[in-house]
């Protein structure tokens, strides 16, 4: 969505003719901000539906006013009706289905109804109009390095020194302590809510065990592509000889204190290993007791909504903070990792492409579909991706380029797709290792090959772990940095990488996932072969 | 919008061009209700359809729950708006599309 509504306010009349109007109305003013296809039909359906039962409840004769607008942030469209209270949201038709009810909820839409001075008010918001993160975070950095060169020129030592500790470490102190308090009982949430909707899988006919293994195992045969990419290219020395089985036995005592000693011990001490083995345990007991559980497995899942608004506000703040961290980077004289950002981010996307690419061949090979329609077919999605720097605004497109290009089986898709964007996401593992090696690099870090082994595991953990929000990656990384003995500096440029690699990497992730999904939809016979090698000219929509 | 009525024995065609919103498909409705008794096999063709609203949808929800109970019926024809339509309100479940 690129604009803001237009204002707009009209009465119609609820017969035929007015609904049809209003409808139409409601799509061209939707279609003018640019809205995708197919959740303007859910809205426009979702109102019509209303309107109907409003009709139904009303009469032809009662009159609706249309009213579009904007108000800070986002835009809103509504209609009121004079009269009794009568909810249209709320109303069950007894001999249809209700199939209205959840058209806009499928896509976090939440028409909201009320009763006001003798009204009815049947009110949508649309979604908060979002600017491309790294467009801001873009602007940050630069009013950051200005700012700290500007200060460095300006004023003396005894001032700088000054504002380093007056505001911005305090601001750095602040930053990192909200991390660390929100990392433990949020990744905690995330993974027993993570392990709880698997169970889903297995409710659909799946198995999920299968589905997660193939998740670990492809983003580990990812990771390993990127260490050793990472590795040779950066020079990195490993420990070996003495060491190695000193260092071992130092990354496995602490990963064998991954039993803790009470309860709360994991989540108090922040520690990764405690805290995802504990949030496992717990998630399969309440998948295996089921039902019975219900009450509690909804306590977790809105405890872990709860914990995703705190990632969302938390990756809101990413740019603002970024801007004045690295003004502290500069004064404090610890830009070693921020000038090499560039280097880890383009090596990461040069790793990333390889990977896809390599996924895009083999798929095309087995499948004996030629590599230039494959890419044709998923490089809308791709685009719309990285456009947008996320998956909510195509996911409409991508489910539907899925059926119809792809030739994978509507149910399927609904299902693989959902989750696996979730689970699967092994370009971030990508992303997150050359990260960690390339700090440990410039923080003077020893790496050995028990640290390696150790990055890799959690890397993978974290991603199939954790949802595919900024703000619970960060969190992710404050776990990885911990364990592996990383500053808490390198959380700043991680911050920055997150956001500029974080937009290439969901698009990344979306095409690794739809080659997945063809080769296994193919396995279980769900594959239309004949679509996913014909290619028409619409495919390229 | 236009209707047009082909019957066969116990089998009924109906084709709908145009569009199917809130002021035609109370025309349908009535034409439905009107041919659907004996008849066990109905087809709806849609290939001159252009727009189904959620007026129409109602119509052929309650023309599935009829013939749920004396027949079948499939609806052909289908282009990509009114597929899309069908998906997103997962009408594609509910109806058999040929």
């Amino acid at each position: 969505m690129r604009r803001r509504l237009d204002e707009f306010s009209k009465q119609y009349t609820l017969n035929g003719k007015g609904i049809d109007q209003l409808s139409e109305t409601i799509n061209q003013h939707l279609e003018k901000i640019e809205m995708e296809q197919r959740n303007r039909l859910r809205i426009r359906l979702s109102f019509e539906e209303s309107l109907l039962r409003m009709r139904d409840r009303f009469g032809e004769d009662a009159h609706v006013t249309l009213t579009m607008g904007n108000t800070i942030n986002r835009s809103f469209m509504m209609i009121t009706l004079e009269g009794e209270l009568f909810n249209p949201l709320s109303k069950r038709e007894v001999d249809l289905e209700d199939w209205s009810g959840t058209l806009l909820t499928a896509v976090g839409l939440y028409p909201q109804y009320s009763y006001e001075r003798g009204k009815n008010v049947l009110r949508l918001n649309l979604p908060v109009r979002k600017v491309n993160p790294a467009v801001i975070l873009l602007i940050a950095i630069a009013v950051g390095i200005l700012l700290g060169l500007g200060i460095q020129m300006l004023c003396s030592d005894a001032q700088m020194t000054a504002i380093t500790d007056v505001v911005l470490e305090p601001l750095y102190n602040l930053w990192i302590r909200i991390l660390s308090v929100l990392s433990g009982p949020v990744i905690f949430f995330m993974v027993i809510t993570t392990v709880l909707n698997t169970g889903g899988i297995e409710e659909e006919g799946g198995s999920s065990r299968k589905v997660i293994s193939r998740y670990f195992l492809l983003s580990g045969l990812v990771g390993v592509v990127a260490i050793i990419v990472c590795m040779v290219i950066s020079r990195t020395e490993v420990v070996l000889g003495q060491t190695l089985g000193v260092s071992i036995s130092q990354y496995l005592d602490k990963l064998f204190h991954i039993v803790p000693s009470d309860a709360f011990e994991p989540i108090l001490n922040a520690n990764t290993p405690q805290i995802l083995l504990f949030a496992f345990v717990l998630g399969q007991g309440l998948n295996i007791i089921g039902s019975k559980v219900e009450g509690l497995r909804s306590i977790i899942k809105q405890m872990n909504m709860v914990g995703l608004l705190m990632t969302d506000w938390v990756s809101r703040c990413v740019p603002y903070i970024a801007g004045g961290l690295i003004c502290y980077e500069i004064l404090w004289h610890q830009t070693n990792l921020l000038t090499h950002l560039w280097v880890v981010l383009l090596l990461s996307l040069a790793v990333a492409f390889v990977c896809i690419a390599a996924a895009v061949i083999i798929v095309a090979g087995e499948k004996q579909v030629a590599v230039s329609v494959l890419v044709k077919k998923i490089l809308p999605d791709f685009l719309t991706a990285v456009k947008s720097g996320g998956l909510d605004e195509g996911y409409g497109e991508t489910e539907a380029g899925c059926i119809h290009k792809l030739g994978i089986e509507r149910h399927y898709t609904q299902i693989s797709l959902t989750q696996g964007l979730v689970l699967y996401m092994p370009i971030n593992v990508i992303g997150t290792l050359i990260l960690t090696i390339y700090a440990a690099v410039q923080f003077d870090v020893s790496i050995s090959v028990a640290w390696l082994v150790i990055a890799w595991m959690l890397s993978v953990v974290m991603f199939v772990a954790t949802p595919p929000v900024p703000g619970a990656n960060l969190l992710a990384y404050i776990m990885i940095f911990d364990l592996l003995g990383v500053p808490d500096m390198v959380l700043i440029d991680a911050m920055i990488f997150e956001v500029l690699f974080g937009i290439f990497a969901s698009a990344g992730n979306q095409t690794m996932l739809q080659m997945d999904m063809i080769m296994q939809s193919d396995k279980i016979g769900l594959l239309d072969r004949d679509q996913l090698k014909r290619y028409r000219r619409n495919d390229k929509k | 919008m236009n209707i047009t009525k082909k019957a066969e024995d116990k089998k009924l065609t109906i084709g709908v061009d145009g569009r199917l919103d809130t002021m035609t498909a109370p025309e349908l409705d009535e034409e439905l209700k009107a041919s659907l008794g004996g008849v066990e096999e109905l087809v709806m063709d849609f290939s001159e359809l252009e727009y189904i609203s959620s007026a129409g949808l109602r119509v052929l929800l309650s023309a599935q729950k009829t013939m749920n109970t004396q027949g079948e019926m499939t609806v052909t024809g289908v282009n990509d708006v009114i597929m899309e339509i069908f998906e997103v309100t997962g009408f594609s479940d509910i109806l058999t599309i040929k």
